[in-house]
């Protein structure tokens, strides 16, 4: 479930997705729910440490470090079946 | 985008937005694929509350129609999902999401709310119920982990549950503005067939 991926990542990886729209979620022909271009998310941790809380969405500005991250995370736990959205995100990242 | 952060473009971004978004598209998409009582005459005033934006100082600002539709009455309701559980479920987030458009407790409130909390006069199941507590629980729902996906998971569960029997979502949209072509060329059509058959007639006076 989609709405379960954002809530895994931001209470266990502390990184707000940021991009939640329809555009972002594919169903898989399984039945499952994928979150996908993670390219506006942020790092809450820097935040905390910072004392602040990230701004509202800027185009630009793309927290790629974490996004990679966050990326060879989700690869670890779900194996193959992220694996399709992984590429997806990468072709997103050069537009 | 939630409404919040489009009325106020620098204010900071946090989970309850993300979740006020989700919500968002969850309702789009039933606007869109689902069907509801909306679909022939209004739906695009009901697609205008993600669209409505103005820009100042080159900065993107809106989200009136989004708030308006979480807090108040009127365009909610008249909103009807065929799947009652979708009904349900709008309810649900609306009166917790709503939380943030709010005018908060006022001070009196809230002061009243502290003194009880300290001495709660065997009062401590009522205070459960007080403005003040009422007004924390909710703003607490929205960035409580799992909250969003307890209360959808709640709605799924529920046996009034229909999902649709065909695999083709059809796009109301579309659909509509197919429909309304179709009545524009039937209406030409139509002038055209007549405006023919009396040059038909003049014609065939002619051949006559």
């Amino acid at each position: 479930m989609v709405v379960a991926a954002h809530d895994g990542a931001y209470f266990d990886a502390r990184i707000l997705h940021r991009d939640i729209s329809e555009g972002n979620i594919i169903i898989t022909t399984e039945g499952e729910g994928l979150l996908i271009d993670w390219d506006l998310c942020v790092n809450l941790r820097n935040h905390e440490v910072a004392g602040r809380r990230p701004k509202r969405t800027v185009r630009v500005s793309a927290d790629l470090f974490y996004l990679f991250k966050l990326l060879s995370f989700i690869l670890r736990v779900h194996g193959n079946l992220c694996r399709r959205s992984f590429y997806l995100n990468l072709t997103r990242i050069r537009e | 985008m939630s409404a919040k952060l489009l009325s106020e473009p620098h204010s900071n971004q946090g989970i309850e937005d993300d979740r006020e978004s989700a919500f968002y598209v969850l309702l789009y998409l039933g606007l869109l694929y689902t069907k509801h009582n909306q679909i022939s005459q209004k739906l695009d005033t009901y697609l205008e509350i993600f669209d409505y934006t103005t820009v100042a100082n080159n900065v993107a600002e809106g989200g009136d129609l989004k708030s308006n539709f979480l807090v108040t009455h009127s365009r909610a309701d008249a909103l009807n999902f065929d799947c009652h559980p979708m009904n349900d479920l709008i309810k649900d987030f609306r009166n917790t999401f709503s939380v943030r458009y709010e005018e908060p407790p006022s001070v009196a409130v809230l002061s009243n709310y502290e003194d009880l909390k300290r001495n709660p006069n065997g009062f401590a199941q009522a205070l459960l119920y007080h403005p003040a507590a009422l007004h924390e629980a909710r703003q607490n729902l929205l960035k409580e982990r799992g909250w969003l996906v307890k209360t959808i998971v709640k709605y799924l569960d529920d046996p009034d549950l229909v999902w649709p029997t065909d695999n083709m979502a059809k796009n109301n949209r579309e659909a509509n503005s197919k429909k309304r072509k179709r009545q524009e060329m039937e209406l030409n059509s139509g002038l055209k067939s007549k405006k023919s058959s009396r040059d038909d007639r003049s014609s065939s006076k002619l051949v006559r």
